[in-house]
C-alpha cells in the first residue's frame, strides 16, 4: 500500500494495538502467530494431479512475549476453563483491519525474573476458533467486543514492579540464601472435542492434571542440599507463596500460591568466577 | 522387466478410477497334503478348494462416482443373482474378470477425509502383468496399443463403448476433490440434524458368495449371493442400554430414523452439493454397546447395529 507521501507503508510496533477481547493490553513484547491450515497432499496411485485437502483439526498457534507495565497481569485469569479472544489491530478505530484469533485457550504460561530485570510472562495458547483477519460476523462476541474495542481506553500510568518488589517463600529456603532468578510454567493440556458434521469443536476441555514447575537460582549461604536418595522416602516439599508488587506503592500486581510444591531437581554450580549457586526446582500437579 | 512407480499405474473397479492408496491382489491356491497308506512321507499335494483371488483396495471415495459404492448398492438390492456377473477390477495392469464384493468398510472421523477399504473376490483366472498406465500424452486413453501389446486390454470395444475412456486424462481427476469428509458428515432424524454428536461412525458390509462347480470344468459355472451383513457403529458420549436380545435401533438408541450422509468436503465452502454417500438404519438391530474409558480422554461408548440381507 502507498501512503499520502508516495511511499511504500510499513507495519510497525506503533501501529500494532493488542486488545484482549474489548480491553488494551499494553507491555507486550513481541507476538507469534502460527497459522496452519491443516492442508494434507491427497495421494494415490497413479496420481496425476494431487490435491490439499484437510485432514486435521484447524487449530492456531500462538505465543505472547509480555512486560508487565500496567500493574495487571491480564492472562493468568485464562489459566482457567476460560476461553478468550485477541486482536491485534493498526488502528482501534477500525477493528475490522486486524490479525487475531478466536477461542484461544492457554497451554503455557509462564513468569520469570531475574536480578535486573522486571518480571516476564510468556503466553503460549491454541485457538480452536477462527486464526488471521476476524471479521466483524464471525460470532456475537466479536460484533460486540468489534464495538467496545473503539471506545476502550488505554492505561497511561505505568505500574512496574522491580526486583525489590517482590517476596518469595518457600520453606525459608531465601531468607538467608540470596535468591538471583526465578520462573514459574504452568502448562495446561487443553483438548477440543470435535464431532462428526462440524469443523470446530462441540467443547473445549482441559485434560487434568495441570503440570506447575516452579524454579530458583540462589546464591548459597545456609542452604543444605538434599541427595538423590532422599526421594521418595523423605522428599522435599513446601508452600510457595510468590508475590509481585509496584514499587512504588507495593500494590499487588501478581500473587501466585501453590502448596505441596515438591522438589524434583537440584544443581550445584560452582567456579572460579562467582559464588556457588544453586538451581532448584520444584513442581506439583494439580487436579480439578 | 521395468520397475513400475505407484504413481505411473492405475485401479480401475468397473472401469472407473479409485483413489488407491493400497491395492492388492492376492491370489491363492488351496492345497492339502496327500497321505497313503504305506508311505510314511505325503506323495503329493492336492487341491482342496479352487483357486481364488482377492483384491484389496483402500482408497479415500469420492461422491461424484464411487464404483464400490455403486456395485454395494446393486448387491444390497439384488432380489434374483442370476444375472449378476460381478465386476471386472484392474490393479497395476492385471485384470481381475467377474468379481465379487467381499466386504466394503468405510470410516468417517472428525476432521479427517473418509477413507474406505474394499474387497472383491474372482474365482476365474486372472489376466495381465503389472504395467504402466497407458495414459497417452495428449490426454486420453487412445494409447490402447500399448495396452494391448501388455495383453490385458484385449477386451477394448467393451472399454470404448463405456464410452469413458476416449474423453479424459485420468478417470480419477474430475473427482479428485469430491471426498467425503468428517466436517460434512451429516446424521439426521426425519430430516433433522441430530444435536446430540457422534464422535465417529463406521460402516460395514461383508457378504458370501459360494461357487459353483461342475464336474469337468475348472471354474465355476455361477456364483450366488448367499447372505449380506451390515454392520454400523456409532461412537457417542451416552450408553444405550440393551434391555433385550432384540433390541430395536429405533426406541431404546434412537428416535425416529436415522440417516447418514456423507458429503464432499467441498460443501463446507462451497455448499455445491455434488451428493453424497447414503446409509440408513432403518431395520437395524443393537448388537453390542461399549464403555470405553481411557486416560486423556474423555468416556465414550460404541453402539454397533446389525442388519442382513
Amino acid at each position: 500500500m502507498i501512503n499520502e507521501l508516495g511511499i511504500l507503508d510499513r507495519y510497525r510496533r506503533e501501529n500494532q494495538y493488542v486488545f484482549l477481547n474489548s480491553g488494551q493490553v499494553p507491555g507486550i513484547q513481541s507476538i507469534g502467530f502460527d497459522n496452519d491450515f491443516g492442508a494434507a497432499p491427497v495421494n494415490y496411485i497413479g496420481a496425476n494431479y494431487i490435491t490439499l485437502a484437510p485432514n486435521e483439526a484447524q487449530q492456531g498457534g500462538i505465543r505472547i512475549d509480555r512486560l508487565i507495565i500496567d500493574g495487571v497481569d491480564h492472562f493468568k485469569p485464562f489459566t482457567g476453563e476460560s476461553g478468550f479472544n485477541l486482536y491485534i489491530l493498526k488502528d482501534q478505530r477500525s477493528p475490522v483491519d486486524n490479525y487475531g484469533f478466536t477461542s484461544g485457550f492457554i497451554t503455557n504460561y509462564s513468569t520469570r525474573c531475574s536480578l535486573g530485570q522486571i518480571p516476564r510472562t510468556e503466553i503460549g495458547i491454541i485457538s480452536f476458533g477462527n486464526l488471521g483477519k476476524i471479521p466483524s460476523g464471525e460470532s456475537n462476541d466479536t460484533s460486540g467486543q468489534f464495538i467496545n474495542i473503539q471506545s476502550s481506553t488505554e492505561v497511561r500510568n505505568p505500574t512496574i514492579p522491580g526486583p525489590g518488589s517482590i517476596s518469595v517463600s518457600l520453606n525459608n529456603d531465601f531468607t538467608l540464601n540470596r535468591l538471583l532468578a526465578y520462573d514459574i510454567n504452568i502448562n495446561i493440556d487443553r483438548r477440543g472435542v470435535y464431532a462428526l458434521g462440524d469443523r470446530y469443536p462441540v467443547s473445549i476441555q482441559t485434560n487434568y492434571p495441570i503440570d506447575i514447575s516452579a524454579g530458583f537460582t540462589f546464591d548459597l549461604a545456609n542452604y543444605s542440599g538434599y541427595t538423590i536418595r532422599d526421594f521418595p522416602g523423605n522428599p522435599k516439599t513446601g508452600n510457595l507463596v510468590l508475590q509481585v508488587k509496584s514499587f512504588r506503592d507495593d500494590s499487588l500486581i501478581q500473587d501466585f500460591r501453590f502448596s505441596g510444591m515438591t522438589l524434583v531437581n537440584e544443581s550445584y554450580n560452582t567456579n572460579i568466577d562467582g559464588n556457588v549457586t544453586i538451581n532448584a526446582k520444584y513442581r506439583k500437579l494439580n487436579t480439578k | 522387466m521395468p520397475i513400475v512407480w505407484a504413481n505411473n499405474t492405475f485401479t480401475l473397479v468397473n472401469q472407473t478410477g479409485v483413489m488407491a492408496t493400497n491395492a492388492s491382489i492376492s491370489q491363492s491356491n488351496s492345497l492339502i497334503p496327500a497321505y497313503n497308506i504305506g508311505k510314511y512321507w505325503t506323495v503329493n499335494q492336492i487341491p482342496s478348494d479352487p483357486i481364488k483371488s482377492t483384491f484389496s483396495l483402500s482408497y479415500y471415495p469420492n461422491v461424484g462416482k464411487e464404483p464400490n459404492y455403486d456395485i454395494l448398492n446393486t448387491i444390497r438390492g439384488l432380489t434374483d443373482d442370476v444375472l449378476y456377473s460381478g465386476t471386472r477390477i484392474v490393479i497395476a495392469g492385471v485384470t481381475g474378470f467377474n468379481c465379487y464384493l467381499r466386504s466394503y468398510e468405510l470410516q468417517s472421523a472428525p476432521n479427517n477425509l473418509v477413507k474406505a477399504n474394499v474387497s472383491y473376490e474372482s474365482f476365474t483366472p486372472l489376466s495381465g502383468q503389472v504395467s504402466n498406465r497407458a495414459f497417452a500424452s495428449t490426454s486420453d486413453w487412445g494409447d490402447l496399443t500399448v495396452m494391448s501389446s501388455s495383453g490385458d486390454w484385449e477386451d477394448l470395444t467393451v472399454m470404448s463403448s463405456s464410452g469413458d475412456w476416449g474423453n479424459i486424462e485420468d478417470p480419477v481427476l474430475e473427482n479428485f476433490d469430491k471426498i467425503p469428509h468428517g466436517w460434512t458428515t451429516y446424521i439426521s432424524s426425519s430430516g433433522n440434524r441430530l444435536i446430540a454428536p457422534t464422535y465417529d461412525f463406521n460402516y460395514k458390509f461383508t457378504a458370501d458368495w459360494q461357487p459353483t462347480y461342475l464336474i469337468g470344468q475348472k471354474f465355476p459355472t455361477q456364483v450366488n449371493f448367499m447372505a449380506g451383513t451390515e454392520e454400523m457403529s456409532f461412537v457417542r458420549d451416552s450408553f444405550t442400554h440393551i434391555q433385550f436380545s432384540g433390541e430395536e435401533v429405533t426406541g431404546s438408541f434412537i428416535t425416529g430414523d436415522w440417516l447418514i450422509e456423507l458429503f464432499n468436503y467441498q460443501l463446507i465452502s462451497t455448499w455445491a452439493n455434488s451428493g453424497a454417500l447414503i446409509f440408513d438404519v432403518s431395520g437395524a438391530k443393537i448388537i453390542d454397546t461399549k464403555l470405553v474409558v481411557d486416560l486423556n480422554n474423555f468416556v465414550r461408548t460404541a453402539t454397533s447395529i446389525r442388519r442382513h440381507y
